[in-house]
Protein backbone atom coordinates (compact mmCIF):
# COMPACT_ATOMS: atom_id res chain seq x y z
CA UNK A 1 0.00 0.00 0.00
CA UNK A 2 2.85 2.17 1.23
CA UNK A 3 4.51 1.25 -1.90
CA UNK A 4 1.99 1.66 -4.16
CA UNK A 5 1.75 5.45 -2.53
CA UNK A 6 5.29 6.28 -2.96
CA UNK A 7 5.67 5.21 -6.25
CA UNK A 8 2.89 6.95 -7.92
CA UNK A 9 3.98 10.10 -5.97
CA UNK A 10 7.50 9.45 -7.78
CA UNK A 11 5.76 8.81 -11.04
CA UNK A 12 3.59 11.84 -10.90
CA UNK A 13 7.12 13.60 -9.81
CA UNK A 14 8.69 12.50 -13.05
CA UNK A 15 6.07 13.62 -15.35
CA UNK A 16 5.26 16.75 -13.66
CA UNK A 17 9.55 17.41 -14.53
CA UNK A 18 9.18 16.12 -18.17
CA UNK A 19 6.83 18.69 -18.86
CA UNK A 20 8.66 21.35 -17.07
CA UNK A 21 11.64 20.40 -19.37
CA UNK A 22 9.51 20.42 -22.64
CA UNK A 23 8.40 23.37 -21.95
CA UNK A 24 11.48 25.49 -21.91
CA UNK A 25 12.75 23.12 -24.95
CA UNK A 26 9.26 23.71 -26.65
CA UNK A 27 9.88 27.65 -26.43
CA UNK A 28 13.57 27.54 -27.73
CA UNK A 29 12.04 25.31 -30.31
CA UNK A 30 9.49 27.56 -31.32
CA UNK A 31 11.01 29.18 -34.54
CA UNK A 32 10.77 26.09 -36.50
CA UNK A 33 7.25 24.97 -36.01
CA UNK A 34 6.73 21.32 -37.90
CA UNK A 35 3.33 20.19 -37.54
CA UNK A 36 4.74 16.76 -35.70
CA UNK A 37 5.17 19.03 -32.61
CA UNK A 38 2.71 17.73 -30.66
CA UNK A 39 3.81 13.56 -31.76
CA UNK A 40 7.38 14.67 -29.97
CA UNK A 41 6.26 16.10 -27.12
CA UNK A 42 4.60 12.85 -26.69
CA UNK A 43 7.29 10.82 -27.76
CA UNK A 44 9.53 12.36 -25.17
CA UNK A 45 7.25 12.19 -22.28
CA UNK A 46 7.10 8.22 -22.98
CA UNK A 47 10.90 8.00 -23.42
CA UNK A 48 11.48 10.08 -19.90
CA UNK A 49 8.41 8.01 -18.47
CA UNK A 50 10.90 4.87 -19.59
CA UNK A 51 13.92 6.32 -18.78
CA UNK A 52 12.37 6.95 -15.36
CA UNK A 53 11.34 3.22 -14.92
CA UNK A 54 14.98 1.93 -16.68
CA UNK A 55 16.62 3.57 -13.03
CA UNK A 56 14.69 1.58 -11.24
CA UNK A 57 15.77 -1.76 -12.50
CA UNK A 58 17.49 -3.78 -10.13
CA UNK A 59 20.82 -3.81 -10.87
CA UNK A 60 21.97 -6.52 -8.42
CA UNK A 61 21.05 -10.07 -7.18
CA UNK A 62 21.97 -11.58 -3.82
CA UNK A 63 21.91 -15.22 -2.15
CA UNK A 64 22.84 -15.48 0.87
CA UNK A 65 22.96 -18.87 4.05
CA UNK A 66 22.39 -18.21 7.44
CA UNK A 67 22.69 -14.39 9.21
CA UNK A 68 19.86 -14.97 11.38
CA UNK A 69 17.49 -14.07 8.76
CA UNK A 70 16.49 -17.02 7.17
CA UNK A 71 18.33 -20.28 6.40
CA UNK A 72 18.93 -19.22 2.34
CA UNK A 73 17.94 -15.74 0.94
CA UNK A 74 16.93 -14.89 -2.35
CA UNK A 75 16.72 -11.30 -3.35
CA UNK A 76 17.28 -8.50 -5.68
CA UNK A 77 18.20 -5.08 -5.36
CA UNK A 78 20.57 -1.88 -6.58
CA UNK A 79 23.87 -0.41 -5.56
CA UNK A 80 24.12 2.95 -5.96
CA UNK A 81 25.80 6.62 -4.94
CA UNK A 82 29.75 7.55 -5.09
CA UNK A 83 31.44 7.93 -8.22
CA UNK A 84 31.25 4.49 -9.64
CA UNK A 85 27.41 3.93 -8.32
CA UNK A 86 28.69 1.45 -5.27
CA UNK A 87 29.02 3.32 -2.07
CA UNK A 88 24.96 2.06 -1.16
CA UNK A 89 23.16 -1.10 -1.37
CA UNK A 90 19.51 -1.53 -0.82
CA UNK A 91 18.64 -5.34 -1.06
CA UNK A 92 15.09 -7.12 -0.52
CA UNK A 93 15.36 -10.61 0.17
CA UNK A 94 12.72 -13.58 0.62
CA UNK A 95 14.22 -16.27 2.61
CA UNK A 96 12.71 -19.34 4.81
CA UNK A 97 13.48 -20.73 8.46
CA UNK A 98 13.09 -24.68 8.43
CA UNK A 99 10.81 -26.37 10.54
CA UNK A 100 13.76 -27.89 12.75
CA UNK A 101 11.68 -28.96 16.21
CA UNK A 102 8.81 -26.14 15.73
CA UNK A 103 5.21 -27.01 14.21
CA UNK A 104 5.95 -25.13 10.79
CA UNK A 105 8.63 -23.52 8.73
CA UNK A 106 8.39 -20.00 8.11
CA UNK A 107 9.30 -17.30 5.04
CA UNK A 108 10.89 -14.64 5.95
CA UNK A 109 11.36 -11.01 4.51
CA UNK A 110 14.67 -8.92 4.80
CA UNK A 111 14.99 -5.60 3.59
CA UNK A 112 19.11 -4.49 3.81
CA UNK A 113 20.76 -1.21 3.62
CA UNK A 114 24.49 -1.63 3.71
CA UNK A 115 27.26 0.64 3.03
CA UNK A 116 30.53 -0.18 1.33
CA UNK A 117 32.82 2.66 1.59
CA UNK A 118 36.29 1.30 0.20
CA UNK A 119 37.34 -0.57 -2.82
CA UNK A 120 40.64 -1.82 -3.07
CA UNK A 121 42.08 -3.40 -6.68
CA UNK A 122 44.24 -6.19 -6.62
CA UNK A 123 44.18 -7.02 -10.30
CA UNK A 124 41.77 -4.92 -12.92
CA UNK A 125 39.50 -8.17 -12.24
CA UNK A 126 39.67 -8.70 -8.63
CA UNK A 127 38.96 -6.77 -6.10
CA UNK A 128 38.70 -6.74 -1.86
CA UNK A 129 36.42 -4.81 -0.42
CA UNK A 130 37.29 -4.79 3.61
CA UNK A 131 34.39 -3.36 4.77
CA UNK A 132 30.46 -3.68 4.56
CA UNK A 133 28.46 -2.66 7.03
CA UNK A 134 24.80 -1.64 7.49
CA UNK A 135 20.89 -2.46 8.98
CA UNK A 136 19.11 -5.12 8.37
CA UNK A 137 15.22 -5.04 9.03
CA UNK A 138 13.68 -8.93 9.12
CA UNK A 139 10.04 -10.32 9.18
CA UNK A 140 9.35 -13.73 9.69
CA UNK A 141 5.46 -14.32 8.97
CA UNK A 142 3.47 -17.10 11.07
CA UNK A 143 0.70 -17.10 12.88
CA UNK A 144 2.59 -16.66 16.11
CA UNK A 145 4.42 -13.72 15.55
CA UNK A 146 2.96 -10.03 15.66
CA UNK A 147 4.16 -7.27 14.71
CA UNK A 148 2.62 -5.06 17.46
CA UNK A 149 1.45 -7.25 20.63
CA UNK A 150 -2.33 -8.90 19.99
CA UNK A 151 -5.39 -6.32 21.14
CA UNK A 152 -6.08 -8.65 24.28
CA UNK A 153 -2.67 -7.66 26.24
CA UNK A 154 -3.20 -4.18 28.24
CA UNK A 155 -1.43 -1.87 26.68
CA UNK A 156 2.46 -1.73 25.94
CA UNK A 157 2.48 -5.40 27.90
CA UNK A 158 5.07 -7.00 25.84
CA UNK A 159 7.07 -3.40 24.95
CA UNK A 160 8.91 -5.93 21.67
CA UNK A 161 7.82 -7.26 17.96
CA UNK A 162 8.26 -10.74 17.88
CA UNK A 163 7.92 -10.71 14.61
CA UNK A 164 10.47 -7.91 13.38
CA UNK A 165 13.69 -8.06 14.04
CA UNK A 166 16.65 -5.19 13.58
CA UNK A 167 20.16 -6.50 12.78
CA UNK A 168 23.40 -4.67 12.37
CA UNK A 169 26.29 -6.22 10.79
CA UNK A 170 29.81 -5.65 9.60
CA UNK A 171 31.53 -8.09 6.91
CA UNK A 172 34.05 -8.09 3.91
CA UNK A 173 33.89 -9.13 0.16
CA UNK A 174 36.23 -10.74 -2.55
CA UNK A 175 34.72 -9.16 -5.85
CA UNK A 176 35.50 -10.81 -9.54
CA UNK A 177 34.85 -8.92 -12.26
CA UNK A 178 34.17 -10.66 -15.42
CA UNK A 179 36.48 -8.88 -17.94
CA UNK A 180 34.61 -6.68 -20.57
CA UNK A 181 35.06 -8.94 -23.44
CA UNK A 182 33.94 -11.94 -21.81
CA UNK A 183 30.92 -10.97 -19.93
CA UNK A 184 27.90 -12.83 -20.86
CA UNK A 185 25.29 -12.56 -18.09
CA UNK A 186 26.67 -10.46 -15.35
CA UNK A 187 29.11 -8.06 -14.67
CA UNK A 188 30.85 -8.85 -11.49
CA UNK A 189 30.55 -11.83 -8.65
CA UNK A 190 30.97 -11.17 -5.26
CA UNK A 191 31.75 -13.71 -2.11
CA UNK A 192 30.68 -11.91 0.63
CA UNK A 193 30.74 -13.21 4.78
CA UNK A 194 28.97 -10.90 7.25
CA UNK A 195 29.03 -11.20 10.81
CA UNK A 196 25.37 -9.65 12.50
CA UNK A 197 24.03 -9.24 16.14
CA UNK A 198 20.08 -8.68 16.21
CA UNK A 199 18.21 -6.05 19.01
CA UNK A 200 16.98 -8.93 21.23
CA UNK A 201 20.11 -10.70 21.06
CA UNK A 202 21.90 -7.22 22.21
CA UNK A 203 19.87 -6.53 24.77
CA UNK A 204 20.49 -10.14 26.63
CA UNK A 205 24.03 -9.38 26.00
CA UNK A 206 24.70 -5.73 27.62
CA UNK A 207 23.57 -6.65 31.17
CA UNK A 208 25.10 -10.14 31.53
CA UNK A 209 28.60 -10.88 32.23
CA UNK A 210 27.66 -14.53 31.82
CA UNK A 211 26.90 -13.96 27.78
CA UNK A 212 29.89 -13.12 25.55
CA UNK A 213 29.89 -11.97 22.40
CA UNK A 214 30.61 -15.01 20.69
CA UNK A 215 27.28 -16.51 21.94
CA UNK A 216 25.42 -13.33 20.10
CA UNK A 217 27.14 -13.24 17.20
CA UNK A 218 25.67 -14.90 13.77
CA UNK A 219 27.31 -14.88 10.35
CA UNK A 220 25.83 -15.63 7.14
CA UNK A 221 27.64 -16.31 3.64
CA UNK A 222 26.39 -14.97 0.68
CA UNK A 223 26.84 -14.23 -3.39
CA UNK A 224 26.16 -10.82 -5.05
CA UNK A 225 26.13 -11.07 -8.81
CA UNK A 226 26.00 -7.31 -10.46
CA UNK A 227 23.60 -7.17 -13.52
CA UNK A 228 25.52 -3.83 -14.49
CA UNK B 1 55.33 -5.16 -12.88
CA UNK B 2 56.11 -4.11 -9.05
CA UNK B 3 52.45 -3.31 -8.54
CA UNK B 4 51.66 -6.68 -9.23
CA UNK B 5 54.45 -8.21 -7.51
CA UNK B 6 52.59 -6.38 -4.33
CA UNK B 7 49.09 -7.33 -4.95
CA UNK B 8 49.58 -10.78 -5.11
CA UNK B 9 51.45 -10.84 -1.30
CA UNK B 10 48.51 -8.29 -0.54
CA UNK B 11 45.88 -10.73 -2.54
CA UNK B 12 47.55 -13.79 -0.57
CA UNK B 13 47.70 -12.63 3.25
CA UNK B 14 44.22 -11.48 2.89
CA UNK B 15 43.06 -15.04 1.36
CA UNK B 16 44.74 -16.36 4.10
CA UNK B 17 42.65 -14.28 6.52
CA UNK B 18 39.58 -14.55 4.81
CA UNK B 19 39.35 -18.95 4.81
CA UNK B 20 40.73 -19.03 8.33
CA UNK B 21 38.14 -16.40 9.47
CA UNK B 22 35.99 -18.55 7.97
CA UNK B 23 35.92 -21.94 9.00
CA UNK B 24 36.76 -20.76 12.54
CA UNK B 25 33.27 -19.34 12.67
CA UNK B 26 31.37 -22.22 10.94
CA UNK B 27 29.65 -22.59 14.33
CA UNK B 28 28.20 -19.08 14.19
CA UNK B 29 25.62 -20.26 11.27
CA UNK B 30 22.22 -19.47 12.30
CA UNK B 31 18.90 -19.53 10.19
CA UNK B 32 17.16 -17.08 12.74
CA UNK B 33 16.62 -16.19 16.12
CA UNK B 34 13.25 -18.18 16.25
CA UNK B 35 14.40 -20.95 14.84
CA UNK B 36 14.17 -24.05 17.14
CA UNK B 37 17.51 -25.51 16.56
CA UNK B 38 18.60 -26.61 19.99
CA UNK B 39 21.62 -29.14 20.36
CA UNK B 40 22.37 -30.72 23.06
CA UNK B 41 20.67 -32.39 26.55
CA UNK B 42 17.23 -31.81 25.74
CA UNK B 43 13.56 -33.48 27.40
CA UNK B 44 15.10 -32.65 30.54
CA UNK B 45 12.07 -32.99 32.54
CA UNK B 46 11.62 -36.20 31.78
CA UNK B 47 15.49 -36.97 33.00
CA UNK B 48 15.56 -34.68 35.84
CA UNK B 49 11.80 -36.33 37.63
CA UNK B 50 13.64 -39.41 37.59
CA UNK B 51 16.64 -37.91 39.31
CA UNK B 52 14.52 -36.22 42.07
CA UNK B 53 12.16 -39.54 42.37
CA UNK B 54 15.59 -41.38 43.15
CA UNK B 55 16.80 -38.77 45.33
CA UNK B 56 13.72 -38.67 47.29
CA UNK B 57 12.89 -41.91 47.57
CA UNK B 58 11.72 -42.91 51.27
CA UNK B 59 12.47 -39.97 52.78
CA UNK B 60 10.36 -38.40 55.14
CA UNK B 61 10.95 -34.68 54.44
CA UNK B 62 11.79 -33.42 51.16
CA UNK B 63 13.59 -30.12 50.78
CA UNK B 64 13.25 -28.23 47.34
CA UNK B 65 14.46 -24.63 46.67
CA UNK B 66 11.97 -22.42 44.18
CA UNK B 67 13.42 -19.73 41.74
CA UNK B 68 11.02 -18.07 39.30
CA UNK B 69 11.18 -15.02 36.43
CA UNK B 70 14.95 -15.58 35.55
CA UNK B 71 14.69 -14.07 32.29
CA UNK B 72 17.34 -12.12 30.93
CA UNK B 73 18.72 -11.89 34.42
CA UNK B 74 22.04 -14.68 33.97
CA UNK B 75 24.57 -13.12 35.84
CA UNK B 76 21.96 -12.59 38.98
CA UNK B 77 20.96 -16.19 38.05
CA UNK B 78 24.20 -17.49 38.14
CA UNK B 79 24.41 -16.46 41.85
CA UNK B 80 21.28 -17.71 43.19
CA UNK B 81 22.37 -20.77 41.55
CA UNK B 82 26.02 -21.01 43.52
CA UNK B 83 24.19 -20.03 47.01
CA UNK B 84 21.40 -22.86 46.30
CA UNK B 85 24.56 -25.08 45.87
CA UNK B 86 26.27 -24.05 49.21
CA UNK B 87 23.26 -25.33 50.95
CA UNK B 88 23.47 -28.37 48.40
CA UNK B 89 23.32 -30.71 51.55
CA UNK B 90 19.84 -29.42 52.53
CA UNK B 91 18.36 -28.96 48.95
CA UNK B 92 16.29 -31.82 47.19
CA UNK B 93 16.11 -30.49 44.01
CA UNK B 94 14.66 -27.17 42.37
CA UNK B 95 11.23 -25.71 40.71
CA UNK B 96 12.15 -23.02 38.23
CA UNK B 97 8.28 -21.09 38.65
CA UNK B 98 8.22 -19.67 34.59
CA UNK B 99 9.89 -17.16 32.81
CA UNK B 100 13.32 -18.78 31.84
CA UNK B 101 13.13 -16.21 28.75
CA UNK B 102 12.03 -12.74 28.07
CA UNK B 103 11.65 -13.01 24.14
CA UNK B 104 10.74 -17.17 23.71
CA UNK B 105 14.11 -16.94 22.03
CA UNK B 106 15.51 -20.56 21.47
CA UNK B 107 19.24 -19.37 22.53
CA UNK B 108 17.69 -17.66 25.33
CA UNK B 109 16.53 -21.22 26.66
CA UNK B 110 20.21 -22.91 25.48
CA UNK B 111 21.97 -19.45 27.69
CA UNK B 112 19.38 -20.17 31.06
CA UNK B 113 19.94 -24.03 30.51
CA UNK B 114 24.04 -23.35 30.55
CA UNK B 115 23.52 -21.34 34.11
CA UNK B 116 21.07 -24.23 35.34
CA UNK B 117 23.28 -26.69 34.55
CA UNK B 118 25.74 -26.07 37.41
CA UNK B 119 23.19 -26.82 39.63
CA UNK B 120 24.16 -29.65 41.55
CA UNK B 121 20.91 -30.85 41.99
CA UNK B 122 18.36 -31.49 39.47
CA UNK B 123 15.97 -28.98 38.28
CA UNK B 124 12.43 -28.80 36.90
CA UNK B 125 10.85 -25.80 35.26
CA UNK B 126 7.27 -24.79 34.07
CA UNK B 127 6.51 -22.98 31.16
CA UNK B 128 5.86 -18.99 32.01
CA UNK B 129 3.90 -16.92 29.53
CA UNK B 130 7.44 -15.09 28.20
CA UNK B 131 8.73 -18.57 27.50
CA UNK B 132 5.41 -19.19 24.82
CA UNK B 133 6.39 -16.02 22.71
CA UNK B 134 7.46 -16.78 19.13
CA UNK B 135 8.01 -20.43 19.01
CA UNK B 136 9.08 -20.17 22.54
CA UNK B 137 6.64 -22.92 23.51
CA UNK B 138 8.08 -25.25 20.50
CA UNK B 139 11.69 -24.54 21.96
CA UNK B 140 10.17 -25.51 25.88
CA UNK B 141 8.83 -28.34 24.82
CA UNK B 142 12.13 -29.77 22.82
CA UNK B 143 14.51 -28.41 25.90
CA UNK B 144 12.14 -29.65 28.94
CA UNK B 145 9.26 -31.49 27.07
CA UNK B 146 5.52 -31.35 28.37
CA UNK B 147 4.09 -28.39 29.78
CA UNK B 148 2.03 -30.36 32.30
CA UNK B 149 3.91 -33.49 33.95
CA UNK B 150 3.95 -34.68 37.69
CA UNK B 151 6.19 -36.78 39.81
CA UNK B 152 6.36 -38.33 43.08
CA UNK B 153 8.94 -37.27 45.53
CA UNK B 154 8.35 -40.05 48.02
CA UNK B 155 5.40 -39.25 49.50
CA UNK B 156 4.97 -35.75 47.77
CA UNK B 157 2.99 -35.41 44.48
CA UNK B 158 4.59 -32.40 42.83
CA UNK B 159 2.91 -31.00 39.68
CA UNK B 160 3.79 -28.80 37.47
CA UNK B 161 0.97 -26.89 35.07
CA UNK B 162 0.63 -24.09 32.06
CA UNK B 163 -1.64 -21.69 33.47
CA UNK B 164 -0.39 -18.90 30.84
CA UNK B 165 -4.39 -19.14 29.63
CA UNK B 166 -3.77 -15.62 27.68
CA UNK B 167 -1.19 -16.83 25.41
CA UNK B 168 -3.29 -19.35 23.72
CA UNK B 169 -6.44 -17.35 23.37
CA UNK B 170 -8.73 -20.25 23.67
CA UNK B 171 -6.45 -22.36 20.78
CA UNK B 172 -5.55 -24.61 24.11
CA UNK B 173 -6.88 -26.13 26.76
CA UNK B 174 -4.98 -23.84 29.33
CA UNK B 175 -4.99 -25.10 32.17
CA UNK B 176 -5.66 -28.62 30.98
CA UNK B 177 -8.30 -30.19 33.50
CA UNK B 178 -8.13 -33.32 31.50
CA UNK B 179 -4.49 -34.15 32.62
CA UNK B 180 -5.48 -32.64 35.84
CA UNK B 181 -8.12 -35.02 35.93
CA UNK B 182 -5.76 -38.41 34.96
CA UNK B 183 -3.14 -37.65 36.63
CA UNK B 184 -5.09 -37.67 40.18
CA UNK B 185 -6.21 -41.23 39.09
CA UNK B 186 -2.71 -42.15 38.72
CA UNK B 187 -1.39 -41.35 42.23
CA UNK B 188 -0.03 -44.01 44.06
CA UNK B 189 -1.11 -45.00 47.33
CA UNK B 190 1.71 -44.27 49.15
CA UNK B 191 2.14 -40.62 47.90
CA UNK B 192 -0.33 -38.76 50.17
CA UNK B 193 0.77 -34.64 50.07
CA UNK B 194 0.72 -32.57 46.65
CA UNK B 195 2.21 -29.45 45.70
CA UNK B 196 1.13 -27.73 42.75
CA UNK B 197 3.34 -25.22 40.61
CA UNK B 198 2.67 -22.68 37.88
CA UNK B 199 3.24 -19.42 36.53
CA UNK B 200 0.68 -17.73 36.67
CA UNK B 201 -1.61 -17.81 39.72
CA UNK B 202 -5.33 -17.51 39.80
CA UNK B 203 -6.51 -13.83 40.10
CA UNK B 204 -3.77 -13.04 37.78
CA UNK B 205 -4.83 -11.18 34.45
CA UNK B 206 -2.74 -14.28 32.05
CA UNK B 207 -5.08 -16.84 34.21
CA UNK B 208 -8.21 -17.95 32.46
CA UNK B 209 -10.30 -16.01 35.82
CA UNK B 210 -13.34 -17.53 34.53
CA UNK B 211 -12.21 -21.11 35.21
CA UNK B 212 -10.74 -19.89 38.60
CA UNK B 213 -13.40 -21.59 40.94
CA UNK B 214 -13.36 -25.10 39.13
CA UNK B 215 -9.71 -24.88 38.62
CA UNK B 216 -9.78 -24.52 42.81
CA UNK B 217 -11.83 -27.30 43.11
CA UNK B 218 -9.75 -29.49 41.05
CA UNK B 219 -6.52 -28.72 42.41
CA UNK B 220 -8.29 -29.60 46.12
CA UNK B 221 -9.00 -33.06 44.40
CA UNK B 222 -5.85 -33.65 44.62
CA UNK B 223 -4.43 -35.85 48.12
CA UNK B 224 -3.71 -32.98 50.75
CA UNK B 225 -3.25 -30.04 48.55
CA UNK B 226 -0.78 -28.15 50.77
CA UNK B 227 -0.22 -24.75 48.75
CA UNK B 228 0.47 -24.20 45.18
CA UNK B 229 3.44 -22.25 44.06
CA UNK B 230 4.09 -19.41 41.56
CA UNK B 231 5.91 -16.99 39.72
CA UNK B 232 4.99 -13.83 37.40
CA UNK B 233 4.58 -10.79 39.40
CA UNK B 234 8.05 -10.46 40.44
CA UNK B 235 7.97 -9.96 44.19
CA UNK B 236 7.54 -12.44 46.64
CA UNK B 237 4.02 -12.88 48.93
CA UNK B 238 1.24 -15.16 49.59
CA UNK B 239 -1.89 -15.07 47.94
CA UNK B 240 -5.21 -16.46 48.89
CA UNK B 241 -7.05 -16.15 45.47
CA UNK B 242 -10.19 -18.25 46.92
CA UNK B 243 -10.15 -16.68 50.65
CA UNK B 244 -8.49 -16.68 53.93
CA UNK B 245 -9.34 -20.84 54.48
CA UNK B 246 -8.64 -21.19 50.64
CA UNK B 247 -5.02 -23.15 49.13
CA UNK B 248 -2.35 -20.53 49.63
CA UNK B 249 -0.24 -19.81 46.23
CA UNK B 250 3.38 -18.93 47.43
CA UNK B 251 4.68 -16.08 45.09
CA UNK B 252 8.28 -16.30 44.25
CA UNK B 253 10.50 -12.95 43.75
CA UNK B 254 12.21 -12.45 40.25
CA UNK B 255 16.06 -13.83 39.78
CA UNK B 256 16.68 -9.89 39.65
CA UNK B 257 16.29 -9.27 43.08
CA UNK B 258 18.50 -12.58 43.96
CA UNK B 259 15.62 -14.14 45.79
CA UNK B 260 14.51 -17.51 46.14
CA UNK B 261 12.11 -20.14 48.30
CA UNK B 262 12.99 -22.87 50.37
CA UNK B 263 10.85 -25.51 51.45
CA UNK B 264 10.27 -28.07 54.09
CA UNK B 265 7.73 -30.37 53.06
CA UNK B 266 6.81 -33.20 55.56
CA UNK B 267 3.36 -35.49 55.05
CA UNK B 268 1.06 -33.04 56.93
CA UNK B 269 3.15 -30.10 57.27
CA UNK B 270 5.52 -27.47 55.86
CA UNK B 271 7.32 -24.22 55.93
CA UNK B 272 9.26 -21.73 54.05
CA UNK B 273 11.93 -19.39 53.76
CA UNK B 274 12.76 -16.90 51.78
CA UNK B 275 16.05 -16.03 51.05
CA UNK B 276 17.31 -12.61 49.94
CA UNK B 277 20.93 -12.36 48.73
Amino acid sequence: MVICLIMSVMVLSSWGKVGDTLNIEHLTANTKLDNKRSLDYYEKRVEAYRRFWRGLIPNQARVQYGGSVGAANLGLGWHYGGKDKRLWETDFMFGFVPKSSAPEAHLTFTLRQSYVPFRLHFFDWLAWEPLSTGLICNTVFGKSFWVSQPTRYPNKYYGFSTAVRLHAFIGQRLRYEIPQQQRKYVKAISFCYEISACDLYLVSYVPNRNISLRDILSLSLGIKVDAF
Amino acid sequence: MLKSQFSIFNLRSSLIYFLSFFFASCDLIEYHPYDVNIDGPVGLTATNCYLIEHICAGKDTVRFAQISDSQRFYDQTERVVNDINSRADSIDFVIHTGDLTDFGLPKEYIWMRKVLSHLTMPYICVIGNHDCLGTGEAAFSRMYGADNYSLNASFLHIVGLNTNAYEYDYSKNVPDFSFMKQDILSIPDSVSTTVIAMHVAPGMFLFNDNIAEYFDQVCRSYPNLQFCICGHDHHSAVLYPFGPDGTPYIQCDDIKSCSYIIYTVTRNSYRYEVVQL
